[in-house]
Formats: structure tokens, sequence, C-alpha cells
């Protein structure tokens, strides 16, 4: 096994006991970056000479008796909407092609004093508004999309290139980039995570959370970012430990309560992954939960709420620049910023008010559950080109439309939702399970999921990129 | 969140005319539609709720024992 095949917990245990120099962990993923780069193009931005400094820096560290604990030394990615001084963002877009930041983030503060080391930035969808991430290919199959918007941090972890990344999730855009890249994906609890220095799609939807190959690795990378922070006006102050009716401690499933969804998180979804899904709610079962269906409230006005939200709140954050230089926008973005600048505000505040009677009700609902379980997404990777799914109740929609149909939701409650492997289709294609619980409460989500991941032996570990066919090779030759 | 905003773009020039109008008003339209079937909802003394607010709490702080919860 090279080292960038490694999880964060198997590195940082290396590391911990000097088996594993930060440096030569280091130079696998840069050398696994450039062995793949040119296929799947996760990055904007490869930062190789900073990274084999701190890295040295980093090992110094250790041998020295400074450990930071188990990020030091671990390489990851950030997407390229997080400052980082010295390193242009570009948001993957020609408004900011040379923008460069001159302070950084609070996540990127946070994970450099966690001994964490910058590989470089990952590609988004422009601006973070869109699922698809265009510019990246699919590590598990070359006809299919990335999915986004944090596209290239998915890809970036699922290839080997990162051991980790960070994402923005506004409407799913971490939890499905992990899903069709088989990775695992956390969109936490809104607020717990600062979004200073980050730029926003629409701020109060946008949360910023880590892609890892594990569950506990998800759980490593939160624990280093959560926490409150005056720079950003939504950083809550958060209870000291999580509400949880789950009880803590080793003792299986047994008293964990299981809602199921039965209506919504399973109309109009591909019969694979729905069976994915339920075979993991049973294997839930056979390990002692209780599982309940649970008829969700307000479902039918989930799609028109998250678009009273998002689009006004997008044009507002674009407004100055779409009016200065509207040219400079994709032509998909542009477009949606402009239709978006036509919401009145009687709109946008009815969508604000129907996120009261949501995010009321599913407080309630979590009364009498743990932890909700859905398909993340109701595809895995569309095909790239491929614009809509037709169901076979003869219903047409984007495949857009289809992937945050069921991302949505914990944007607009702000409750905490975990992105998980649980098997792959006919194609080879991941499939995704998407677990969310009630506010602060990621630690039923990680022990959950910990839970399903300990029973499965094909997670954790990278994409075999090699067996694909290079999607931009002809481009770049 | 200082540095989280779309900077002027970094050329100037000049924007071409939009030759999309009826696109936008399409799109726009399709929005309204969509947003407005939150009308039909009873909103009588309901608030905004910009965001979820989290129950007021001691010292911020991390979301308790994340590692301990594996």
């Amino acid at each position: 096994m090279q080292p960038f095949e490694l999880t964060i917990e198997h590195a940082a245990a290396a590391i911990a006991a000097r088996t594993l120099s930060p440096v030569e962990l280091v130079d696998s993923v840069l050398d696994r970056c450039d062995a793949v780069e040119r296929r799947l193009h996760a990055y904007v931005t490869v930062v190789a000479d900073r990274a084999r400094q701190d890295a040295r820096r980093a090992e110094k560290e250790i041998r020295d008796g400074l450990h930071r604990g188990p990020l030091h030394g671990i390489p990851y990615g950030l997407k390229d909407l997080f400052d980082v001084s010295g390193i242009p963002t570009t948001a993957s877009s020609r408004v900011w092609a040379d923008r460069m930041p001159d302070g950084d983030s609070t996540v990127a503060t946070r994970l450099a004093a966690a001994g964490a080391i910058l590989i470089g930035k990952t590609h988004t969808h422009e601006f973070a508004y869109g699922l698809l991430t265009p510019q990246t290919a699919n590590p598990w199959h070359a006809d299919a999309i990335a999915g986004g918007s944090s596209g290239g941090s998915a890809v970036a972890v699922a290839a080997g290139s990162a051991l980790f990344a960070l994402g923005t999730d506004t409407g799913g855009s971490i939890r499905i980039p992990a899903a069709l890249n088989g990775m695992v994906g956390l969109k936490p609890t809104y607020g717990l995570v600062s979004r200073h220095g980050v730029a926003p799609l629409a701020w109060s939807l946008d949360h910023v959370g880590p892609i890892a190959r594990t569950v506990r690795d998800t759980a490593t990378v939160l624990s280093a970012l959560a926490g409150h922070d005056p720079a950003d006006p939504a950083s809550a102050a958060a209870p000291a430990h999580a509400p949880a009716a789950y009880p803590a401690g080793p003792r299986g499933l047994r008293g964990l309560r299981v809602g199921v969804p039965d209506t919504y998180y399973f109309d109009r979804v591909d019969p694979q992954v729905e069976a994915a899904v339920r075979e993991t709610v049973e294997l839930l079962r056979e390990l002692g939960a209780a599982v309940t269906p649970v008829k969700l409230p307000l479902v039918e006005h989930m799609e028109a709420t998250q678009w009273g939200l998002m689009a006004p709140e997008a044009s507002a954050v674009h407004e100055e620049t779409l009016r200065a230089a509207p040219h400079l926008y994709g032509p998909d973005i542009r477009l949606l910023l402009e239709a978006g600048s036509h919401v009145s505000a009687l709109d946008y505040l009815r969508a604000q008010r129907t996120r009261s009677l949501i995010s009321d009700a599913w407080i309630r609902l979590f009364g009498g559950v743990d932890v909700l379980i859905a398909p993340t997404s109701p595809i895995t990777a569309a095909r790239r080109g491929q614009e809509t799914v037709r169901w076979p109740d003869g219903v047409t929609e984007t495949v857009t439309d289809a992937y945050v149909r069921l991302s949505s939701p914990a944007n607009i409650t702000g409750f905490p939702a975990l992105s998980l492997p649980v098997g792959t289709d006919s194609a080879g294609l991941p499939i995704g399970a998407q677990l969310i619980a009630a506010p602060f409460s990621e630690s039923v989500l990680f022990r959950v999921g910990t839970v399903i991941e300990e029973q499965r032996t094909d997670t954790g570990g990278p994409a075999d990129v090699p067996r694909t066919v290079a999607i931009h090779e002809s481009s770049d030759s | 969140m200082a540095a989280a905003r779309p900077y002027p773009p970094s050329a100037r020039s000049a924007p071409p005319p939009d030759d999309r109008p009826g696109e936008v008003a399409e799109l726009a339209a399709r929005l309204g539609r969509l947003i407005g079937r939150l009308r039909v909802l009873d909103l009588d003394g309901v608030t905004p709720a910009p965001v979820f607010r989290a129950p007021a709490g001691p010292a911020p702080t991390t979301p308790g024992p994340l590692d301990a919860a594996l």
C-alpha cells in the first residue's frame, strides 16, 4: 500500500509511531497528483513547493516532540472558494481570474494550527452555483460527472491526491459529490463551522464541511474545524454537548431510533439506489436499532423554499459584479443570477417564513427518532452531457433538480447530514446513503455511520483511477 | 465575513449587450411560479427564521466529544 492510499486514521498512527514521515506522505500524494491530475482535473492550483516545505517543518516538529494531533502532517485540499493568503482564490470563475486574498479563511487557519498540509485548491462549479463541476472527471467512470459543487474536493480525496478536503454545501454540494465519488461527506449543523473567508453562495443556506474516505476521518477533521468564530455572523454558540437522545457508549445500535421516510426521499429514486439504502436500513435493524417509518412534514414545499431562499440571496451576493461585468460569468450562472434578481422581497420572506414552519416540524419529528436514513441522491453519477432524468411515472426533471431534491431539506433546516457509501450500481458507480440528525447531533451521525462502515469491505480506499479513460486527455495532449 | 464577497472583476471591459433577455424572463417567470406555490400556506403569525438558531448555551465551544462518540 502506498502512503497516499492511507486513511487519516492510519496515516496519523504511522506518523505518531514514526514509521511514516509527513515528507514521505506528502511526496506520495504529490506523486499521485502528477499521475492522475491530467485525467481528473480535481485541482485549480497545486502548491507543491509550499506543501513540501510544510511537510519538512511538520517532520521536524514531530521529531522535536511537538505533535499537534491527528492531522499533523496530513495532506488536504481546499475548495477554491476558501481564502489562503498568497494563493489565488478563483471560485473557478473568470470573474476572479487573478484574485489574490490577503488573509486566511478561519478554517484554513484552524487546519494550519492542527498541522495539516495544504496540497492545493480544488475545482468548484463556478461560485458553487451548480452541481456538476464540469471541469472535473469522476475517477470511477470516465463518462460520469464528478458532481458538485465541491466536485474537485471529492475527486481529490477519491483519487488519493488528498487524504481529506473541505467543501461547501448550500443545497447538497458536499454530500452529492461525496456520494457520486464513493466518499464520506458531512454537512454540519448550520453555524457549527465558520465560513469567514469563504466565498458565499447564499448566506442562510451555506455550510462548510469535510469530505474524507471514512466516517472516522470525517469526525477527526470536524473536530479541528468546529467552534465559534465571531468573524462569521452566523457562527453558533453551540451547546457544549450534543443534545442526542441516543446514548453514547460501545453498545452497538441498541436503543437507536431510526426513522425511514415513507414519502419524498424514496419517491422517484433509481431502483438500485433504493435497494442499497433499504439494505442498509435492514442492517441497522439487525444490529439492534428500532426502525420506524416516518412521514416528513411539508416536503411538498422544499423545492420552492430552497429556490425562494437561494436565488435571491445569490443574486444579492453578486449584484455589483453582475452589473459591472456580466460577461465574465459562465452562461448558466449568469442566467441564474439575473433571474434570481427578479424574486420579490415578499416571496423571499415567504420562503423564510416557510422555513420556520419546516424547521419547527422537523424539531418535533426528531423528538421521536434519533436519525433519519435516506438516499443522498436519487441517481448515481449522471453521464457527462446528460441534462434530464425521466422517471417511470412520466415525470422528467433536470439532473440538477434531481440531485438537489433530496439534499436541500438539511440546508433549509440547518440540520446535520452525513453521506456515506453503501454500495455501487451495475455500472460500478458509487451509491450514497444520507443520515440526518437533530441540530448539533453530529456524534449520532458518526456513531451510526461508523457502524455501517464497519460492516462493509468496499469503503475507505481510493478509486482505481488508472483503469479509467482520460476524458480530457485529447484536449491536454 | 470579510473577504467573502465577489470582488470587483479582474477585467473591467465594457459588458457586451445581453442577447438573452428572453431566457432571463422565462427563468424568472418559472422561479416566480415555483416560489409562488408557497402562497397556499397559512403563514399567519409565522415569523421569518433566517437560519437555524442554536439554543442559548454556555461559552461557545465545539459540539461535544466527537471522537469519543466513535
